[in-house]
């Protein structure tokens, strides 16, 4: 009976160090379900890590990770010119949705910025390449254009956007002129 | 006793000798520091300093995103011309890049703007019918403006030119 008692005491002793020691050499982080991540081992990509309770080793792994949740974008009333030195005035707003964890991560410091920022340059890119007449005629088959264009060009840094609307496309009438952001400069 | 002067001793080499862990990922660079003096560059990995005299700086190499709209300028024919574009930069030279500026987003969007108002000896038409051109003419000026401070520019895009009269097209409503 006493080799029992001594046998299971030694036991639980040994279950005591070893939380100690894992406790001191490890952590867990939880992941909610709205949240993908990426491990690093040794400062390289390990493993995509999805929901859930994850054991990093102290001092060799490191969890980046992102949220996948839809984030709303807009921008009221901005002025751009035509190709024909007309201003056209737009309206956007949508969401971006992270689709691929790794191209988002590394796509740049802030995928979200760097998905708007491909919006915004496509939507002035296509509008500046489109005539006044074109825009004023043929307002939805523009919009849907700049929509197809705007959905390819983020998908390729491993997002999508959804729910994209081109508002208020319309022409200033008079004279085009350096209304509306002038100057601006955004990082 | 001897028990005691043991653990006291063990407690003052790990306070005096206490090292702190940093990571570096793969889209990162380190930079080591000691007593403040640049010593090594650390690429992706784990490393220990000790925080009495080391120090590790990080520096991100993703891209980060700049957008100049509308910067107004005055063309080579005197007439007002604006042009809006969209880059990225990122950093080549973790060192130059931590050690020349405090916050290379912003020199960075500087410099652009000293490029772009070099644009006054061109025609606002000529980099509008050569947009590929002045685009590869920018992304020259400005690489070799930023290479100083460390960081390079990539996928440089005109996203709007303005138009000056004598390039409008005639009999449109409302153009002259």
């Amino acid at each position: 009976m006493d080799l029992v008692y001594a046998i299971g005491g030694c036991g639980f002793l040994a279950w005591l160090i070893y939380l100690f020691i894992t406790r001191a050499r490890n952590r867990w982080h939880i992941l909610s379900e709205y949240q993908r991540g990426i491990i690093y081992r040794y400062g390289k990509p390990f493993k995509d890590v999805g929901p859930g309770i994850h054991k990093l080793r102290i001092g060799r792994d490191y969890l980046v990770f992102i949220d996948v949740r839809p984030e709303g974008f807009n921008r009221d009333l901005t002025a751009v010119s035509t190709l024909d030195g007309r201003t056209a005035v737009y309206s956007v707003a949508g969401k971006i949705q992270v689709q691929d964890v790794r191209k988002a991560i590394y796509c740049a410091r802030n995928y979200q910025q760097a998905a708007l920022a491909k919006t915004i340059s496509m939507v002035r890119r296509m509008l500046n390449d489109y005539e006044s007449e074109d825009i004023r005629r043929h307002t939805q088959a523009v919009c849907d254009n700049i929509t197809q264009a705007v959905q390819d060009s983020v998908g390729k840094i491993g997002m999508a956007v959804f729910d994209f609307r081109l508002n208020q496309l319309q022409i200033v009438e008079g004279p085009s002129g350096t209304t509306g952001n002038s100057g601006g400069a955004s990082a | 006793m001897i028990a005691m002067l043991v653990v006291l001793l063990v407690v003052v080499v790990r306070l005096t000798v206490k090292s702190d862990r940093q990571t570096i990922l793969d889209y990162q660079r380190g930079i080591r520091f000691n007593g403040g003096k640049p010593q090594a560059i650390l690429g992706p990995g784990c490393y220990r300093f000790r925080p009495a005299n080391e120090q590790i700086t990080v520096v991100d190499l993703r891209d980060q995103p700049v957008i100049v709209e509308r910067f107004a300028y005055r063309d080579s024919a005197s007439e007002n011309a604006w042009i809006s574009i969209s880059a990225a930069i990122h950093v080549v030279d973790a060192h130059r890049a931590t050690t020349q500026c405090h916050d290379h987003v912003n020199e960075a969007v500087v410099s652009i703007r000293d490029v772009l108002r070099g644009l006054s000896a061109r025609r606002a038409s000529e980099a509008r019918r050569d947009r590929r051109g002045c685009e590869q003419e920018l992304t020259t000026q400005m690489a070799s403006e930023l290479e100083k401070i460390g960081l390079a520019l990539t996928g440089l895009e005109i996203t709007e030119v303005s138009s000056p009269a004598t390039d409008r097209v005639v009999g449109f409503p409302g153009v002259h």
